[in-house]
Order: C-alpha cells, then sequence, then structure tokens
C-alpha cells in the first residue's frame, strides 16, 4: 500500500470494467503502469468506467495484483537504500514474479498474455511470454506442436523445402 | 502447470497477436526462433515479420563456437582444420543469405561470450552490420561479454541516419574517414567496455542531436565529456572509465547524471535546470562549488556524493531535495 505521504494525487482511482462487466478500482499511481491508461491519464479521459474489452475479471484481477506489487515496491525511498537491499529486494522480486506466473494454468497464462498486452504492460509481458519462451526451449518443433496441439498444415514437400531453406537451423 | 480441458484439444498459442509471439520468441535463441518456422502456415508468418536478427551462440551447432574460439586465435595452435573450416563458411554464407532475405529488419544483434577473432568471422560479421546498416535498421547491439579481443566496428555504423539505439561492448570505435559522425535518430547509446579515442569521443558526442539516454562503462579513451545543447538528453551514466578526467555538461535537460571515476575528475554542470538526481563518485569538488551548483538545481531530489576527498564542510540549501548520501 501507498504511504500516506504521498500526494493526494495518489488516491485518485480508475475504474476499470471487464469484458464481463466487473468493475475494479485501481490508483492512479498503480494504473500508470499500463502504457494504454497512463495515455489516457495524460490526455485526461479517464472519467467514468474505463471499458476493456479484452479482458475478463479473472485475468484483470492478475493484472492488477501484479500492478499493486510493481508499484509497492518502487515507493520512493528506497533510492538510497543499501546496495545489498536493493539486491535482495530485486530477488525476492524476481522469486514473486516466478511464483505469480507459475500458478497459473496455460488458459489463465494465455489470457494474461492477451490482456497486458492489451493494456500494454511491458514487464507483465515479457515475463508471462518468458514463461512460455521456457516451455518451447530445447524442445523439436514435433515436442513443441504436441505440447500446444498445433496442428500443421503443411505438407511434406512444403515443410521439406523450408527445412531446406535453413539447414544449418534443422541439423 | 495444470493441465485444462482446453489444452488437450484447442491451440491457443497460435491464435496469439503477432507482437506477442514475436515477444515469446524474443527470449528464445536464434536457432529456436527459425526452427519455429517450420510449426505451422502462422507460425512460418509469424517467422516471416519477426523484426530481430541475432548471431548468438546457437548459430553454431553442437560445439562448433567453442572449437572455433579454441583454435582461431594464436599461431602456435594449427589453426581450424580444413572441413570445420569449409563448414564455418557454409554457415556465414547461408546466415548472410538468410539476413538478406529478411522482409524488415529493425534490430540487428550479436550476443557472444568472445569475439571470434579469425579473419572470416570478421568479414562475415563486418557484411552483417553493414547490410544492416544499409536496410535502416532501428537498433543494433553488438555484445561480446569477454572484452579482451575488440571487434572493430565499421566506422559506417557512426553515419546511419535510422538508428535509434545503439548498444556497444567489446568493440573498439574509430571515426569514419573523410565525414562526421551522424546519428541524427540516435535516443540511446550505450558503450561498455569500449575502446575509443579522445577525438573520437569529442566527434562522437556532437553528432547526436536527439539523444535522450548515454550510458558509458568500463571505456578506454574516454578523457573529456563535454555535452553541450542536447536539450533531449535525460540521463547521463558514466562509470568506471579508466582514463575520464573531465565532464562538463550545458544547456540541457537531464534529469538524472551518474558519474563515477576510478581517479578523480573535473566536474561542471551549467545551466541543467532540469536536474532531479545526481550521484557522483570521486569527483574533485569543492565547497563553494556544491553550493553555488545546488543552488542552481530547483527541482533537485536526490543527491548522492562518495569519496569527493575535497569536500571538507558543505553547507546545503535547497527546498527540494529529499534524499541525501555521503560517503567517504
Amino acid at each position: 500500500m501507498s504511504t500516506p505521504s504521498s500526494s493526494v494525487f495518489s488516491y485518485r482511482v480508475l475504474k476499470l470494467k471487464s469484458s464481463d462487466g466487473e468493475i475494479f478500482e485501481v490508483k492512479q499511481t498503480v494504473a500508470v503502469q499500463s502504457g494504454v491508461l497512463k495515455q489516457m491519464m495524460e490526455d485526461g479521459c479517464t472519467e467514468g468506467e474505463i471499458p476493456l474489452n479484452n479482458v475478463d475479471s479473472p485475468t484483470l484481477a492478475k493484472i492488477i495484483e501484479w500492478c499493486n506489487k510493481h508499484h509497492d515496491d518502487d515507493v520512493e525511498g528506497r533510492v538510497l537504500s543499501q546496495e545489498k537491499e536493493k539486491e535482495k529486494e530485486k530477488a525476492d522480486m524476481k522469486r514473486w514474479e516466478s511464483e505469480f506466473i507459475d500458478a497459473l494454468n496455460r488458459d489463465e497464462l494465455y489470457f494474461l498474455l492477451i490482456g497486458s498486452n492489451y493494456m500494454n504492460i511491458k514487464e507483465l509481458l515479457d515475463c508471462a511470454a518468458q514463461k512460455v519462451a521456457g516451455m518451447v526451449k530445447g524442445k523439436t518443433p514435433e515436442a513443441i506442436r504436441e505440447m500446444f496441439n498445433i496442428q500443421s498444415d503443411f505438407t511434406e514437400e512444403e515443410e521439406k523445402a523450408i527445412r531446406k531453406e535453413n539447414q544449418w537451423a534443422f541439423n | 502447470m495444470e493441465k485444462t480441458r482446453s489444452d488437450e484439444e484447442v491451440d491457443l498459442i497460435s491464435e496469439l497477436p503477432e507482437g506477442v509471439l514475436h515477444t515469446i520468441l524474443s527470449f528464445l535463441p536464434f536457432k529456436e526462433i527459425v526452427q519455429t518456422s517450420v510449426l505451422s502456415t502462422r507460425w512460418e508468418e509469424v517467422w516471416r515479420t519477426y523484426p530481430v536478427f541475432t548471431i548468438d551462440e546457437s548459430v553454431f551447432n553442437n560445439d562448433l563456437y567453442e572449437y572455433l574460439l579454441d583454435n582461431c586465435e594464436g599461431e602456435e595452435n594449427n589453426g581450424v582444420d580444413e572441413e570445420i573450416r569449409r563448414k564455418t563458411m557454409r554457415l556465414y554464407q547461408c546466415l548472410e543469405r538468410l539476413l538478406r532475405n529478411r522482409l524488415s529488419i529493425e534490430k540487428f544483434k550479436t550476443e557472444l561470450s568472445e569475439f571470434l577473432d579469425d579473419p572470416e568471422f570478421e568479414s562475415f560479421l563486418h557484411s552483417c552490420v553493414c547490410y544492416a546498416i544499409g536496410s535502416n535498421i532501428k537498433k543494433m547491439k553488438l555484445d561480446f561479454a569477454y572484452e579482451g579481443i575488440l571487434y572493430n566496428l565499421p566506422p559506417i555504423v557512426l553515419c546511419s541516419k535510422s538508428i535509434e539505439v545503439l548498444k556497444l561492448r567489446g568493440c573498439n570505435v574509430e571515426l569514419p574517414t573523410e565525414s562526421n559522425v551522424k546519428l541524427p535518430s540516435l535516443r540511446k547509446l550505450h558503450l561498455f567496455g569500449v575502446d575509443c579515442k579522445d577525438h573520437v569521443i569529442s566527434n562522437l558526442f556532437s553528432g547526436f542531436p536527439l539523444i535522450e539516454e548515454m550510458i558509458c562503462s568500463g571505456c578506454e579513451g574516454l578523457g573529456t565529456v563535454k555535452l553541450f545543447g542536447l536539450y533531449r538528453l535525460n540521463k547521463i551514466k558514466l562509470i568506471k572509465n579508466w582514463d575520464l578526467k573531465a565532464v562538463y555538461i550545458k544547456n540541457s535537460n537531464v534529469s538524472s547524471l551518474t558519474v563515477s571515476g576510478s581517479t578523480p575528475f573535473k566536474i561542471g554542470v551549467y545551466h541543467c535546470m532540469n536536474l532531479r538526481k545526481i550521484s557522483l563518485e570521486l569527483a574533485s569538488i569543492k565547497d563553494d562549488w556544491l553550493c553555488k551548483t545546488i543552488s542552481e538545481l530547483p527541482f533537485l531530489e536526490s543527491l548522492k556524493l562518495g569519496f569527493c576527498h575535497e569536500l571538507k564542510s558543505i553547507k546545503i540549501s535547497s527546498s527540494s531535495l529529499k534524499k541525501l548520501k555521503m560517503t567517504r
């Protein structure tokens, strides 16, 4: 939570409306992590409910949880804390992030990718994308297809041609 | 990770927007990115529009990179054997062709533990870098983590009209002949462990009017840094540059300034009203300099001074300052 000493401004809240109609209240200082909401604040068009048509309520709740956590740990006054403390905080945050992402099932991860992309929250998008990349990494194309149920729509010849074109990558 | 029912049936991942899939790819080794092109027509399309070209260790199959590292340098070795040499030449040709066939490349980067000190690799890389510059890329990152053997940056890079972000580690920077540095679009410059001469620096620093962020760390040859009239400059960080003697900043909108020397250095800050954060280590500053400078900075919030041994007794008067840290 934000400290009482922060400016009155930080108590202003935005009303975000998920695709299934639920309203979430978010402090402006937290919402600023979303590129889209930041732009809306700068343009002064955040009155009333802000509809987020691509984000359902469970996903929006997750996104706000992420933003709250990252806002809290970015409170000023830590600027001059000792290097050691900073490193520890960083490591704690990393751990929190991976636990946050690991706890999601595949559908939730998918909707989080869509939502963070839509709301333009780069750090969250990166974190979720990195999770998917980790699942893909080191696997053969066949194993990737199987994992994600990707149906190849290439003919045998087409696939052969692609492999031949970049033979070095398929050795 | 739990499996939900849709895992079994639906291919969700291929439905993601192209930009999200590109972000996922960006966390994979380059070879594996190329491999995804074979998954389905959707993925082939995603690969075709992927805007980054990377030369990393994954493009060298198996232990080829290690082998090349061991055998390229030094004459006492027998050198790389003929078969391997043919193999690497073929690889370089394939990669170069691949680069030239890409539709739109925005970013070119190398991520290698070390520059391969081998004429063939150098000429391959040179050709890729020049091609990338010629196709008006926006971002270039040449990263050779081990800074022992430096890559000679093709001077043409310093005349790129399009480049916005330039990050170099383990490179040697020389001026283009018969031309000044011209980087009219450059916004971010990061130099780590880069060698450059003093005249290169002064030429460099006057060639990018739109610069916003500049970080130089562990660079050699960085003697006097003069940053005058760079109105968009917002962040300056100069740390552990062995030859640093003086830093002068004038008429700039810079808000964050970090300078840490390895020996005491001079510093001058003039007409930089917007400064909010200053961190200086080993600066050769006196009491009255500090007092005067602070009085000219109406928005200064954070001041960190380390090992500025010439300071004896200081008087600070500022209504904006929130954090002050001094170490001796």
